[in-house]
């Protein structure tokens, strides 16, 4: 089987015919050994070992050859080995990148994932801040306007990554002298409780991002501003 | 005949005034001097506040001679180190004039090109003990003439800083002050501190490292040495040797382009003491209570001012980054972030300060850092320019891997605090930074904080 192959090679290799017959001569030798169990000297043999200098670089040159061939050797079709090792080659590079690209892409961020329906307590932040435009304040006494406050409040809490899946609601109960109370109400998860209520859920950062939201407004320009955020106070 | 009688006098004044305003200069030499070997011969060139640009050759023995020494004010040498070219150092009269500037002194240039000029040098690194015994058998004179040894500072570049070392060692550490910008490496390492620059050496010895790798000395020599960016690469300095002669000599030179910074107050740079330069990226090293009420040593010329508590505390390694050129100073922020984050996430920040309608790029080590949910990671950054208020900022977080999940860094709170001025820290609540994309934001003050 191996040696009828070989001469497929053979027959395909037309351009290696200087080498040709150093080719067939190791064949038979091979054929020999392997037929007989010992070497049979052959007559090309003790003429290719008389010249063995100049064989030296032929058979360099026919283990090149022979790897050559076998690569060339047609599997099916037109297929040819050296084409099914590159593309195997390319079949894992391949899978290799789409699986990890797949896996970054179906990547789960589990902190967006927030389950309201566990255990939770209530935490209540209240405060004040003072309007700065009185003319503004006479609109306010509407319910409308109020209203509109309260869910400016609720707005800006909701979209607040860390602070949305916790909060409940904003209310605004009170102005008495453009001085304007308003109570915040979280849940916290009983699980997590102490930690949340240090860090997350503390006054600082419930307070801050209020402070810099007044501070945005300020910086915006544009006369929506009325609220002063020196005057914001929360417990 | 009748016009010679009255152009002879008038050729003589000329004459003698051009004598008299003949200044002398420093010694020029060409390679070739350097090529076959020079042998040591010292010039002092006086320059005081009546001569500013112009250095009068003193006589090493006979102080009267010149009227404009005058014994009582302080006097500052300036000792150059190897001269491979024997071309004069470009920075001598920069540095002469800068001084005279600062404060009503003497300024004696010590020009032993002869001697430092050789190719060979281990032959320049012997001189430099001959160099001393000359130098202290000046001083010994002004001494003797009445001058104050405490009021005597040595500036020594390289090579300079040992000669000023042997000086302090034969006058057993009487001299006030030794300045040594990136003493010389090769040759020295390792020595005992009779033989090389030591803090017994003077009053108090400050020194400067920029090319530890190199020309320079890594190990501390004074009571205080500052390294530079970390005493090795200096920024804006080739890379390469493809740059030619600056790829060797520019780490090494820049201490005194630092140093002429400072005496010239374009801007200052805090240093912080600190067990490495590493550490002190990583914003280990950020406060200065053992300075107490004088706060961390400010590089330079004025780090006199902590002359007693350096003293007192004997060796201090203190480190400070520069930019690629002048102004060379940067300012130092604490960059503090704290996450809620379940997983810890790590990357980098890049930060930007705008102010004035422009921005600054805040450097920050790029080794990535790890955030712990409500853990404070502190990161030190540093920015080129003197920013009176910031009034916008920009974070960006990148996890550094192309093919990684997009994570997110929730950030708790940030806060930016400028370490060298009394400042109210900036802080910032509640942001998301997704990989690779720019927030911009406006910082407020902060309030007192209990996490």
């Amino acid at each position: 089987m191996d040696i009828e192959l070989q001469a497929a090679g053979n027959r395909d290799g037309v351009n290696y015919r200087p080498v040709e017959e150093t080719e067939r001569d190791w064949l038979v030798s091979t054929q020999n050994a392997g037929n007989n169990g010992e070497m049979m000297p052959s007559g090309n043999e003790a003429v290719s070992q008389k010249n063995l200098q100049n064989t030296h670089i032929p058979q360099e040159n026919s283990t090149l050859c022979r790897i050559k061939r076998d690569l060339n050797e047609v599997v099916f079709w037109k297929v040819k080995v050296w084409m099914i090792i590159i593309i195997s080659f390319l079949v894992i590079l391949a899978v290799i990148f789409i699986s990890v690209c797949v896996c970054s892409a179906v990547h789960e961020d589990e902190e967006e994932k927030f389950d309201p329906s566990l255990p939770a307590v209530a935490q209540y932040f209240n405060g004040s801040f003072q309007l700065a435009f009185e003319q503004k304040l006479v609109t306010l006494s509407s319910s409308e306007s109020q209203a509109d406050l309260q869910k400016t409040l609720a707005d800006l809490y909701r979209s607040s990554p860390a602070l949305a899946q916790y909060f409940s609601k904003a209310e605004i109960y009170g102005f008495r002298n453009g001085s304007v109370d308003y109570r915040l109400t979280f849940l916290i998860p009983e699980a997590h409780q102490d930690q949340l209520r240090k860090f997350t859920l503390s006054r600082e950062v419930v307070y801050n991002v209020f402070r810099q939201f007044l501070y945005d407004q300020e910086q915006d320009k544009s006369g929506q501003m009325y609220i002063d955020p020196v005057s914001l106070i929360m417990i | 005949m009748f016009l010679w009688q009255y152009l002879t006098p008038v050729l003589l004044v000329i004459l003698q005034t051009c004598k008299a305003r003949k200044c002398a200069t420093f010694t020029d030499l060409n390679f070739g001097h350097a090529f076959f070997g020079t042998t040591l011969k010292i010039r002092l060139l006086l320059y005081t506040r009546e001569s500013i640009d112009c250095g009068t050759l003193m006589s090493h023995t006979n102080l009267s001679a010149h009227p404009h020494f005058n014994l009582s004010n302080p006097t500052t040498f300036i000792i150059h180190g190897y001269r491979p070219t024997g071309s004069p150092p470009i920075w001598v009269k920069k540095l002469t004039q800068l001084l005279l500037h600062r404060k009503d002194m003497n300024v004696i240039l010590v020009d032993w090109n002869h001697g430092a000029a050789n190719l060979n040098y281990l032959k320049s690194v012997e001189n430099t003990k001959k160099a001393a015994a000359n130098l202290t058998a000046f001083i010994k004179n002004m001494e003797e003439h009445g001058a104050s040894l405490s009021s005597i500072h040595m500036i020594g570049v390289s090579l300079g800083a040992h000669i000023s070392g042997f000086v302090g060692t034969n006058l057993n550490g009487t001299i006030g002050r030794i300045t040594a910008l990136d003493p010389a490496g090769p040759q020295f390492k390792g020595n005992p501190p009779n033989e090389r620059l030591d803090p017994t050496d003077a009053q108090f010895v400050d020194v400067l490292h920029t090319d530890i790798d190199a020309l320079g000395f890594r190990e501390p020599l004074g009571h205080i040495d500052f390294y530079a960016n970390g005493g090795t690469d200096q920024p804006g300095c080739p890379k390469t040797i493809f740059s030619g002669g600056a790829y060797f000599k520019c780490d090494h030179q820049r201490s005194v382009l630092l140093y002429i910074e400072s005496v010239n107050r374009t801007c200052s740079s805090t240093a912080y003491p600190c067990s490495s330069y590493k550490d002190f990226l990583d914003g280990d090293c950020v406060s200065c209570d053992q300075f107490g009420a004088a706060g961390c040593p400010v590089f330079g010329y004025d780090v006199v001012r902590w002359k007693d508590i350096l003293v007192r505390l004997g060796q201090t390694k203190a480190y400070f980054s520069t930019t690629a050129k002048t102004p060379f100073c940067m300012t130092n922020y604490l960059l503090d972030v704290m996450v809620w984050n379940k997983d810890e996430r790590s990357g980098y920040i890049t930060a930007k300060l705008h102010y004035n309608g422009t921005e600054a790029v805040a450097s920050i080590n790029h080794k990535a850092s790890k955030f712990r949910e409500y853990t404070e990671t502190k990161m030190l950054a540093q920015v080129g320019k003197n920013i009176q208020s910031v009034e916008k900022m920009s974070l960006k977080f990148s996890n550094g891997n192309t093919c990684s999940p997009k994570y997110k860094l929730r950030v708790l709170r940030i806060r930016l605090t400028n370490l060298e001025h009394e400042q109210r820290p900036l802080c910032r609540y509640d942001l998301l930074l997704k990989d690779n994309e720019e927030v911009t934001f406006r910082p407020i003050p902060c309030e007192e904080s209990n996490f």
